[in-house]
């Protein structure tokens, strides 16, 4: 699969993925926990299994957004199985300009009235 | 372990790319999340959550797979191409590049789930009998696998709640070919003092049955001695106090106890302040030092041990007759625990090495120079030991695997008349199909739909599958429990039988399902939206195939249950040799403490007195009942023969009273019972069974002569007297009718053969019921005593219990698979009827009698039964083989049981059949024409 660097060259984000993007810019995370945090931010119930996790993953892999992560946790609590993902450079910028789309499409919504205007 | 194995399973259906790098992390995160299903809830709900995350994750990974399998297909395809799915890509949203491969978003999958699944309960809530029919026969045939699996898995699979079970072994001894599996005390004493390093620790145990209590009223209780090494070979804690140590078990210890946390609970209220108090075991005080940790009750699958103490205080047990120095009381078994990175080879080869020093310090006092050179000769050996001791285990391991293949062959059976229905529902619902696909669903798409449907349904029948098993796996138990109920097996259900269901779940779930679904994804809309006839319809044949699979397998199964059926009804109605429903067994027991030969003269007392009961024709009294489970074999030779070895006679001993043929009701064919007159220092005498009289002498009738009794290779003992022969009658197992038996009187034996407890053997007048009169003649003889009565028709009938089981099931599974058969049967001919109505309408207006359409449709009905009675009669002779050696008194390859329950099938069958014929024939061809038209 060949990787991509530049922003411009990725397709848009899936709202999972910008999610997944949006928990690792916080830290690097191993599978179960960003479905912990993922689960968190979706509405009351919703539920990630392995299939869609790991195909989104690979997904963002192959593109170049996530990469595997050097980073282990404190030896007495790391359990060596388990791996850690980490953003990439890329995966940033393309977080960035997936939030700036975003912001643009509110900012057009207000214009037009769909969303009342920002109260401060 | 358990749930990363499970969706191991589950990754082939992604591809090879997400496989590899993240295939571990997915069944790690899967683990993960069942672990978090269960965290904090009851464990039935917990389960019940894992087998709601398990379908959702195969669900999951079926969708994902498939679409990550198709995104990577367009992907590699040439730009623009169409998704697979027919349905056009996503379009870009915003300011992105354009897309060169547009894929759905997951988003979409799931809300294709979600609609895949309403339509399917929608759908299937428009019909009322179909889910119903398909839950509940999924339902019967899953529980019916599940209560079988739960017995297999409590009885052979399941490892002992013990640390790394898997590295511990049984020591055993093998010598002249023959494995014995206790060792006596010097033997593990050598054992345990030569140091075996290559084992993480060694220990032995042996079960005893403790008299615990006051001497008034004392309970026997199971227990093991245990070797000091016990509790921290196998990594226990104590839930109380301590556990048996090292330096507990040193030769002339005081007595110390540990009990079973269950036994805590029941008798002690689970006082932790029994620490320090004194429990009563034969009498004899012993401390109680701690209890046993709540998941470990002894080392025996099926029973529970409630009190442990350590070898050496069997010396305070037994005082003078302690078995701590007999060399020949083979009374403890050995069990080791390989040392970490040792394999078996090591072991053994280590054990080869101590084996001969070991054994040379333990050669029984007085063998033989051959006896001993035979003895010095073995080895030890080891085997896994992971799930513990189980004489169950021994005794029904074949007959499960029998009833597991059984039940996987009703399951199969279910799964084709699922598909079948299945096949014509699809054929009902083409119009629909076609439109679907005239506008634009794939067979992806199609085939989803269609498998959400039928795991569906497996998922629902699963559940109920779960209900049906808890119940039939109770049954079970009860069938092969022994009457006092003590057994004491686990049938919880833990994660090897939850992933056994869901297994089997899934499995029908595809079995039945992908057939329709890749017959409903083949649709022409074309043809079908055209005309009613077009593309798409099932087949005939494929119908008839599956009533033709499911007939022989029905043929297979009925016949295996007619052998085991058969079995159980001979062994049940053979004449054993004695009147099996008169006799009763009286199993008295005098507690006031008494030397040895005044308590063998109230014994023999009390039988006069017995006698003299009225209602009570003949009284007599045994050392061991027949059908106990219980014999002692030992070889003869008749006098005057100068036998070689190899021509000794092998006679089962059985030591009994005077009058005792009476007593069972069995005559004696020649000579008379023991008398008054055969007591201690009289010369011996014997009866011969007629089977034994034959073997020693060539004859029936050979009172007055005499034979020995082989004491060495080279001596015998004393002539014993021929005074009667007996007719043959089983002793140790029903199956065994002529086995050579030797009966000695009882009273020639020295006094201590009489114990504090005699089984007398009565022979009530018929009708009559002297069992107060029993009870009171035995305490006006003996004061003190304890007597309980049982039918020796009960000991024969609890001996059955392996038959029994086997009978029950197999007649169950042979009944639903012919009823299976015969509702398939009626679904595929009522279905081919519909089909061929305006066939048959124009037959009818053509001038085709009623007679000859009903002939039509029965022969059409003949060919996939006479095909399955073909299949199956192959079938049934492959399997005669599987049950060769649970059988009695039937031939397997007895080719009338197959032809009679080839006719019940065809005559099943062809009953069924008739009914859609006789609609057939009683159509009326205008009404049939003119809706053709």
């Amino acid at each position: 699969m060949p990787r991509t660097t530049d922003v411009d060259d990725v397709p848009p984000l899936k709202p999972m993925e910008f999610h997944i993007l949006l928990v690792l810019l916080e830290r690097d995370v191993h599978g179960y926990a960003l479905v912990k945090q993922l689960e968190e931010r979706m509405p009351e119930g919703g539920r990630i299994l392995p299939g869609a996790l790991y195909r989104s993953l690979n997904r963002m892999a192959d593109e170049g957004l996530v990469e595997e992560s050097d980073w282990r946790p404190d030896p007495t609590l790391d359990d060596e199985r388990r791996r850690y993902f980490k953003i990439t450079d890329l995966g940033r910028n393309v977080a960035r300009a997936e939030a700036e789309r975003m912001e643009s499409l509110v900012r057009e919504s207000r214009a037009k009235k769909l969303l009342a205007p920002r109260s401060s | 372990m358990v749930y990363r194995l499970l969706y191991r399973l589950l990754l082939p259906a992604f591809p090879a790319a997400i496989r590899h790098r993240h295939g571990e992390d997915m069944a790690q995160l899967f683990a993960d999340r069942c672990r978090e299903a269960r965290r904090g809830v009851s464990a039935p709900r917990g389960i019940l959550r894992v087998a709601g995350l398990s379908l959702l994750a195969v669900r999951d990974a079926l969708g994902q797979g498939l679409a990550a399998r198709m995104g990577a297909s367009t992907t590699r395809g040439s730009a623009g191409a169409e998704p697979a799915d027919g349905r056009g890509g996503s379009l870009p949203v915003g300011g992105g590049a354009p897309n060169p491969a547009p894929r759905r978003p997951a988003t979409s999958y799931l809300a294709d789930l979600a609609y895949d699944l309403r339509y399917t309960i929608r759908d299937l809530l428009t019909s009322r009998s179909f889910p119903s029919v398909a839950v509940g026969s999924l339902a019967i045939g899953i529980g019916a696998s599940t209560a079988i699996f739960t017995l297999v898995n409590a009885l052979i699979l399941r490892p002992l709640p013990v640390a790394a079970p898997h590295e511990l072994v049984q020591l055993t001894t093998v010598d002249t070919g023959i494995t014995t599996q206790n060792l006596t005390n010097p033997q593990w004493e050598a054992l345990r003092d030569r140091g075996a390093d290559e084992f993480d620790g060694l220990f032995a145990v042996g079960t005893r049955y403790f008299r615990v209590g006051d001497e008034e009223d004392p309970i026997r209780t199971r227990g093991l001695l245990v070797s000091g090494s016990l509790f921290s070979t196998l990594g226990l804690q104590p839930a109380v106090g301590r556990l048996i140590e090292a330096g507990d078990d040193v030769r002339g210890c005081p007595g110390i106890a540990v009990l079973d946390h269950g036994y805590w609970q029941s008798r002690y209220g689970g006082d932790p302040a029994v620490v320090g108090r004194t429990i009563r075991l034969r009498g004899h005080p012993f401390e109680i030092v701690g209890v046993a940790p709540q998941t470990f009750h002894g080392l025996t699958v099926e029973a529970v041990d409630s009190i442990y103490a350590p070898i050496c205080s069997e010396a305070v047990l037994n005082g003078e007759s302690s078995i701590l120095d007999a060399r020949r009381t083979w009374a403890f078994r050995a069990v080791g625990r390989l040392r970490q990175g040792t394999g078996m080879p090591e072991a053994r080869a280590q054990l080869d090495a101590l084996g001969p020093a070991v054994l040379a310090d333990a050669v029984p006092l007085n063998y033989g120079a051959e006896s001993r050179a035979e003895y010095l000769s073995g080895r030890f050996e080891m085997a896994p030991f992971a799930t513990g001791f189980s004489s169950l285990r021994d005794q029904y391991e074949r007959p499960l695997m029998v009833l597991l293949g059984a039940v996987t062959v009703v399951m199969l059976i279910v799964c084709s008349n699922l598909a079948n229905l299945l096949l014509a529902r699809t054929a009902r619902r083409r119009p629909e199909i076609a439109m679907r696909v005239a506008l634009g669903a794939g067979h992806g798409r199609l085939l989803r739909q269609f498998l959400t449907e039928s795991l569906l349904l497996a998922g629902a029948g699963a559940l109920g599958g779960v209900a049906v098993a808890f119940g039939i796996s109770r049954g079970l138990v009860s069938l092969i429990a022994p009457a006092d109920g003590s057994l004491a097996l686990d049938l919880s259900l833990d994660l090897r039988v939850l992933g056994f269901t869901t297994a089997a779940a899934l499995a029908a779930g595809l079995l039945f399902g992908i057939g329709p679904a890749l017959h409903a994804a083949r649709t022409d809309p074309n043809a079908t939206m055209r005309g009613r006839a077009g593309g798409g319809a099932p087949s005939w044949r494929r119908g008839g195939s599956l009533v033709a699979a499911q007939v022989g397998m029905s043929l297979v199964l009925l016949s295996g249950a007619a052998l085991l059926v058969g079995t159980f009804w001979r062994l049940e109605t053979l004449d054993p040799g004695f009147a099996r429903d008169r006799v009763l067994l009286l199993d008295v027991e005098i507690r006031d403490p008494l030397e040895p030969e005044p308590l063998r003269q109230t014994f023999v007392d009390l039988t006069d007195r017995l006698r003299a009961v009225p209602g009570v024709e003949a009284a007599s009294y045994a050392e061991l009942t027949p059908i106990s489970g219980n014999a002692i074999s030992e070889f003869v030779v008749p006098t005057g023969y100068e036998s070689l070895l190899d021509e000794d006679v092998e006679v089962l001993v059985h030591r009994v009273g005077e009058d005792y043929f009476a007593a069972i009701g069995s005559p004696l064919l020649f000579g008379r019972e023991f008398s008054d007159d055969d007591v201690e220092g009289s010369e011996p005498v014997a009866i011969l069974s007629e089977s034994a009289a034959r073997g020693l002498f060539g004859e029936a009738d050979v009172v007055g002569r005499r034979f020995h009794r082989r004491m060495s290779d080279t001596e015998v003992g004393e002539p014993i007297l021929v005074v009667g022969v007996a007719r043959d009658a089983v002793y140790r197992s029903l199956r065994e009718q002529d086995t050579a038996t030797a009966y000695f009187a009882l009273r020639q034996q020295p006094a201590r053969f009489f114990g504090g407890t005699v089984t007398y053997h009565v022979l009530p007048v018929p009708g009559a019921a002297p069992l107060p009169g029993l009870q009171a003649a035995a305490e006006d003889v003996a004061g003190n005593v304890r007597m309980s009565a049982s039918p020796l028709s009960a000991q024969l009938s609890a001996s059955l219990a392996r038959e029994r089981l086997l009978a029950t099931i197999s007649a169950a599974f042979g009944l639903l698979a012919l009823f299976l058969a015969v509702l398939g049967l009626y679904g595929v001919m009522s279905f081919n009827v519909v089909r061929r109505f305006p066939e048959i309408g124009v037959r009818l207006a053509l001038g085709s009698s009623v007679g000859a359409v009903f002939g039509l449709v029965l022969r059409q009905a003949a060919w996939p039964v006479a095909a399955g009675l073909g299949l199956g009669a192959l079938g049934t002779a492959g399997a005669a083989g599987t049950v060769e050696s649970l059988v009695y008194g039937v031939d397997p390859y007895d080719a009338r049981i197959l032809v009679g329950c080839a006719v019940v099938l065809a005559l099943a069958a062809t009953a069924s059949a008739a009914l859609p014929a006789r609609r057939a024939a009683r159509l009326d061809p205008l009404v049939v024409l003119r809706r053709d038209e």
